[in-house]
């Protein structure tokens, strides 16, 4: 490079010093040197004014301008390096003058041609070089400023410096060391000179300058700041070249914005330790990432709601409970559940409920009508099933007004249907007017289906157990009215017998004392007469004591004990064939095993067979009568058959009606009471009596009876079964 | 558990059929023997009656009047027992018709005895017409039957209750001891030992009562008068 042309401005009062200067410089023949003298600041001034300068020699003391000042007052007048003319006396101002921008500085009185020279060509060339770097470096700030990111760069030069201090300290752990909190962090980002900002951080920080960042840029920090520098210092430590941190912070405006931080230290360049930070603005898929948690989160409470609504419990705690969890997934403030009776276009609650985020109640809701809150949808509406959204700012007055009176913002109505009851709606409050996210409305329609249930479930629950109870009522009801009944039989029979044996008693008396004191008296019709009228009064008589029997059999309590079927049978064979003793009997009887009863019932049982055999056998000319046994489980059927008239099975279920008769009273005596009673019995002990009959062939009667006490049917036991019609 | 098959019916018997089969087989049975007892006393009187000393002669005539009595009792109970077994079905009655149908009837007593018979504006109501007669004539034939000291006062109202008729009779009658006040409608029994009556109508009432789903219960008070109160369904 060339220095032939070099001018150069000497700023000197002290002429002799000049003197020197330019003779020292004369003794360069490398370049051609123009020098320019200035006594003054006035004429430096002057001088710069009127061309411009390689290199400027300055003395900083001169007439009109001392120190710092002189160097100041050039500085801005050229681009041209300034080298400080010191006495010994300044050498600390140059010094410092030098770290202030100077090029360099010579001391009076110590220089030669060859210090000069190198002087001259060094400072010219460092300022060229300056001159490059800050272009380039403000080609750099130009590309800061215009690119989409948010860049500051820093001068860490400090930090740097701090660190390397502590290592030469022979610290090894920088963060025990250094022990930031929130005051210390302070000091800490005080190592770390901000240098420049562009626009789109400005914006992220909500700021308007660079000035009104430098502002409030102490407002924006969290707690979570002392984290971020802690480990950005660690990544310095650790020699890192790249640190990255998600910093959320509140801007200038309060609206918290989730940031990623890239810290890229680029060492010492020109002159400092360059950091350049790029702040990444995340908010947008942070709320994503907090809706998609927010949504798992509510689907969730969904879930559980659902299930909690499945529990046991009243209706109304359940989705109280479950509601109340929806709606503080869904950060709702206040919620709502009515059931509702659909009038035309309008509506009246049946059943509501509420639930506040604070615990509060909720009394506009609870005691307002929801026409007048003109909240609801229609009654088309509420039959698409979608919820409805109702904002504060498009609602009508009266709505604004009691959601301001709820600090609602907005609230959404999401409806159900019950099944067989009618309609229901879920509404949810919530304070803030951002946007509702979809899962909202689907998280609550899926909740307000599912309370719609299980209020129908609840019903449906509920009406079976008032079925069921009504049902047992009525059960208990038949079985009391069935008791009362049998009682009221019994008295009105016992009672009927009783006056009607009073004027047969009279009748039966009389014409006995007639017949006994008075039958000489009467010939041989009168005497036929009263045979009549006797044996008529007779059959009453036995009549009714057969219904008195038989009304009594049916309640009568049961002994249990061993019955020996052989003994029995054998004894009432003969006691009745004795009966008819100008008959004669063939009786079979086979080895019959014991049962379990009543054996003084059973006797009658086996009386009234045997008894019934040899009536209907009368008419024949030889009597068979065979009686047999055969083991079912745990009955013994006993089966009694004989050769008599028999029955056609066609009147078979007459048979057991009492006083039914098969066969007239001139055919065959009896009542008609007898096996009524039989089947009454042998029922009684959990058995049953099976006739069979051939007309003029015979009849067969099964009949089982236990071999075990604990198959005779308690009597209160099995009044209930059957009784459901 | 084939033999096993015990059910309640069978067991307890079917209280209503019971109650039926009673009614129905006391009625018919014992109609029968005494039927033949009834007539063949008579046949008795006749042929041989006044071949009798004093004593066989109250004998036989304590026999005829018992038989009678029985028959009547018997009677009782064939009402009884078709008060259920009627075939007639409900229809629409106007107890105002009812009641001046039984005026008529009741005539002869009522003048006889100078009776005062007051009857509102009764409404329509839906039973058997026959026993709407019969439970009338019952109860105002008991009317008859207790009178006290004074002409009988006889007043016939009605209250509306629901879909059911309160109705109303009361008399200045000799009223009813308040013991007796659950007997009077069972059967047979009597106020009175001595009273040639046979204590069936009130049962009798009640039946149809019973029939219509109704109530009927009594108020009285003794040497003053009774209330009979029922309720029949309205139309």
């Amino acid at each position: 490079m060339s220095y032939l042309k070099t001018r150069i401005l000497v700023v000197e009062d002290n002429l002799q010093d000049f003197i020197i200067f330019k003779e020292v410089l004369g003794q360069i023949r490398d370049f051609f040197i123009q020098i320019v003298h200035a006594e003054s600041m006035e004429m430096a001034v002057e001088k710069l004014a009127e061309g411009t300068f390689d290199i400027i020699f300055l003395d900083l003391f001169l007439p009109d301008s001392f120190g710092k000042e002189t160097f100041q007052s050039v500085r801005p007048l050229t681009v041209a390096p300034i080298v400080i003319l010191s006495g010994l006396s300044d050498k600390n101002i140059a010094l410092d003058i030098v770290k202030q921008g100077a090029q360099d500085y010579i001391v009076k009185g110590e220089f030669d041609a060859n210090l000069l020279d190198k002087t001259i060509v060094y400072s010219i060339e460092r300022k060229k070089y300056q001159e490059t770097l800050e272009a380039s470096e403000r080609r750099n700030r130009t590309l800061i400023q215009s690119v989409g990111t948010a860049i500051g760069e820093y001068d860490y030069t400090e930090l740097h410096n701090y660190l390397e201090e502590k290592r030469q300290e022979g610290v090894t752990d920088i963060l025990k060391e250094m022990d930031l909190d929130m005051g210390k962090t302070a000091l800490l980002r005080g190592k770390l000179k901000l240098m420049t900002l562009n626009p789109e951080a400005l914006k992220i920080y909500g700021c308007s300058s660079y000035e009104d960042f430098e502002a409030n840029r102490l407002t924006f920090y969290t707690f979570q700041v002392v984290d971020y520098l802690s480990q950005a210092t660690l990544a310095l430590w650790n020699r890192e070249k790249d640190f990255v941190y998600e910093l959320p912070f509140q801007n200038k405006q309060g609206v918290l914005i989730h940031t990623l931080k890239k810290w890229r230290f680029l060492g010492n360049q020109d002159g400092f330790y360059r950091l350049i930070i790029s702040t990444q603005d995340i908010s947008q898929i942070k709320a994503k990432e907090e809706e998609v948690y927010l949504q798992s989160q509510a689907m969730e409470s969904v879930a559980v709601a659902s299930s909690l609504l499945l529990q046991d419990g009243p209706v109304e705690e359940r989705i109280l409970r479950s509601f109340g969890m929806v709606a503080s997934a869904f950060r709702a403030s206040k919620a709502a559940v009515y059931l509702l009776d659909i009038l035309e276009d309008d509506f009246n609650f049946s059943l509501d409920m509420y639930w506040d985020a604070e615990g509060e109640v909720f009394p506009g809701l609870k005691n307002g009508s929801i026409a007048q809150w003109n909240l609801l949808p229609s009654v088309k509406e509420l039959q698409t099933g979608r919820p409805s959204l109702f904002s504060k700012e498009n609602s009508p007055k009266e709505l604004q007004k009691l959601l301001s009176f709820h600090k609602l913002e907005q609230v959404i109505a999401a409806p159900f249907v019950v099944k067989g009851v009618g309609n229901g709606v879920v509404i949810v409050g919530v304070a803030d007017s951002l946007p509702l996210h979809n899962y909202v409305y689907s998280g609550l329609m899926t909740l307000a289906g599912n309370i719609g249930s299980a209020i129908a479930t609840s019903n449906a629950q509920k009406e079976l157990k008032m079925i069921n109870e009504d049902l047992e009522l009525r059960v208990d009801q038949r079985t009391q009215k069935m008791r009362d009944a049998m009682r009221e039989l019994e008295s009105f029979s016992y009672s009927v017998s009783h006056d009607l044996r009073a004027p047969l008693r009279a009748i039966s008396g009389f014409t006995e004392v007639l017949n006994s004191e008075y039958n000489e008296k009467l010939d041989d019709e009168g005497k036929r007469y009263l045979g009549i009228i006797r044996k008529g009064a007779s059959e009453m008589s036995q009549l009714i004591d057969d219904l008195l029997h038989f009304s009594r059999t049916g309640r009568k309590r049961l002994s249990s004990e061993e019955v020996e079927m052989d003994k029995l049978v054998n004894q009432v064979v003969n006691d009745l064939s004795a009966q008819v003793p100008d008959r004669v009997l063939e009786v079979e009887i086979e080895r019959l095993p014991s049962c379990y009863g009543d054996s003084n019932m059973i006797r009658q049982v086996v009386v009234n067979f045997v008894w019934n055999a040899i009536k209907f056998t009368s008419k024949k000319d030889s009597t068979l009568i065979k009686i047999s046994a055969e083991s079912k489980g745990d009955f013994i059927a006993y089966t009694i058959e004989d050769n008599g008239v028999g029955f056609n099975m066609a009147y078979v279920d007459k048979i057991f009606g009492v006083f039914q008769r098969l066969h007239s009273q001139e055919e065959f005596e009896g009542t008609g009471v007898g096996l009524a009673i039989v089947q009454r019995i042998v029922i009684r002990h959990g058995g049953v009596v099976i006739p069979f009959g051939e007309e003029n062939k015979g009849a067969k009667f099964t009949f089982t009876l236990p071999t075990n006490p604990s198959l005779i049917p308690e009597l209160e036991e099995i009044i209930p079964d059957n009784l459901i019609r | 558990m084939g033999y096993q098959t015990p059910t309640t019916k069978k067991i307890l018997g079917d209280p209503d059929g019971d109650y039926e089969q009673f009614l129905y087989a006391v009625s018919h049975d014992l109609q029968e023997p005494l039927r033949m007892v009834n007539s063949f006393l008579k046949l008795l009187d006749g042929k041989a009656g006044d071949k009798l000393d004093a004593d066989a002669r109250k004998y036989l005539d304590f026999s005829i009047e018992n038989a009678s009595r029985m028959k009547g009792m018997i009677y009782s109970l064939v009402e009884l027992s078709r008060i259920n077994r009627s075939s007639e079905v409900a229809s629409e009655i106007d107890l105002n018709e009812v009641i001046q149908d039984l005026l008529g009837m009741f005539h002869t007593n009522i003048k006889s005895s100078n009776a005062i018979v007051n009857s509102a504006q009764l409404p329509r109501v839906n039973m058997i017409a026959s026993q709407a007669i019969d439970l009338f004539k019952i109860l105002i034939q008991n009317t008859f039957d207790n009178i006290g000291p004074d002409p009988l006062e006889l007043s016939i109202s009605s209250k509306k209750k629901k879909d059911r008729v309160e109705i109303t009779l009361t008399d200045n009658g000799v009223g009813i001891k308040p013991v007796y006040l659950d007997k009077v409608f069972e059967m047979f029994k009597r106020t009175d030992a001595k009273s040639q009556k046979l204590g069936a109508g009130l049962a009798i009432a009640r039946e149809i009562i019973k029939k219509c789903e109704g109530t009927i219960w009594i108020e009285s008070e003794l040497g003053k008068g009774t209330s009979v109160i029922f309720t029949l369904p309205l139309v």
